[in-house]
């Protein structure tokens, strides 16, 4: 048991032993000349203009809102579109056959996400979150 | 030479060993050379032979500076700066004539060669050079670098004498400093910098 976990210990050490020599190599050996020009942020040479922490319109964040909501109707109703053979099978399926009744489990559900998803559509169409004026 | 520093200078060598076959460019390809560059980097060529395989895109990783192409009056202090924001020791190659002397271009905006702003330790002619020739400028600035005889190199290695001799109480009087200061550049007055 010991020597099972032995070389895999032996490997951590290394990469670690390996990693934190690099780092003194280059804290003990390297020259250290700091200066003004690079403290300055790169920008392929140019001078900064204005800061990074700019300000946005909020429209950005209602499209991103928006988009969630049509983002996670996509990845649900994907997964259901596969499964819905079955879901529309009252009985046991095999080989495509159904041997019990039609069953609107399925589709009654997914009619009740969209409703809701359609009820939050609704609502953003008709507080003019959608258009971009 | 005592004990002491013939391990210094045993170490020295070591390091300038490492340092020559583990260059991290900085290509600043502005122009048609850029082709040529490429093909260096590219497997016919293959510049990783050499340990300078690795083209970063930030002045922060970079130790090698190719400028590779024409440089223009005002692309200077933009070139001045990303040198300055290197990592140290550093190392410049000029790639062709434009880069080297301006090459045909006899006009009021191209800069006769990027020396002017930046200390070059080697020069590549040819328009465009062979992607041998620049193997071969490779391979001198590898003998330049263990030699410690890079401007930035031979900048450093004042600046520590410089210190001990103070420390110790007295003068330096070694190599000046090759790399002319941003302050001090005829090129580089109107611009802002950092120094």
């Amino acid at each position: 048991m010991t020597s099972d976990y032995l070389s895999a210990a032996l490997m951590i050490l290394a990469g670690v032993g390996f990693a934190l020599l690099l780092t003194a190599a280059a804290k003990y050996l390297g020259p250290h000349r700091p200066s003004a020009a690079k403290d300055y942020p790169y920008e392929c040479g140019s001078e900064v203009i204005g800061s990074p922490r700019a300000r946005f319109e909020v429209k950005f964040y209602q499209v991103a809102i928006v988009f969630l909501v049509f983002d996670i109707e996509t990845a649900f109703l994907y997964p259901w579109a596969l499964k819905y053979r079955e879901l529309s099978c009252a009985g046991a399926l095999a080989a495509g056959k159904c041997a019990g009744g039609v069953s609107f489990f399925g589709l009654g559900e997914i009619a009740v996400f969209m409703g809701i998803l359609i009820v939050g559509l609704a609502y953003v169409w008709r507080k003019r979150a959608i258009g971009w004026e | 030479m005592g004990a002491a520093e013939w391990m210094l200078s045993k170490l020295t060598d070591a390091t300038n060993w490492a340092r020559k076959f583990s260059l991290f460019q900085y290509p600043f390809v502005t122009a048609c050379c850029g082709m040529e560059f490429m093909s260096v980097a590219a497997p016919k060529y293959d510049i990783a032979r050499f340990g300078a395989e690795f083209p970063r895109f930030s002045p922060r990783q970079a130790d090698l500076l190719i400028i590779v192409g024409t440089i223009t009056e005002r692309q200077g202090p933009a070139l001045r700066r990303i040198y300055d924001q290197m990592c140290e020791p550093k190392w410049v190659v000029a790639f062709g004539v434009c880069a080297s002397t301006g090459g045909f271009y006899q006009n009021y905006s191209t800069m006769p060669g990027a020396d002017q702003v930046v200390p070059v330790d080697v020069y590549i002619p040819g328009c465009p050079p062979r992607p041998e020739q620049v193997l071969d400028g490779l391979i001198l600035l590898q003998e330049r670098i263990q030699r410690g005889e890079g401007h930035s190199q031979i900048t450093i290695a004042a600046e520590s004498a410089q210190r001990k001799a103070e420390k110790l109480g007295g003068t330096y009087e070694g190599p000046l400093v090759s790399i002319r200061p941003v302050g001090e550049h005829p090129k580089l007055q109107d611009h802002k910098v950092e120094k």
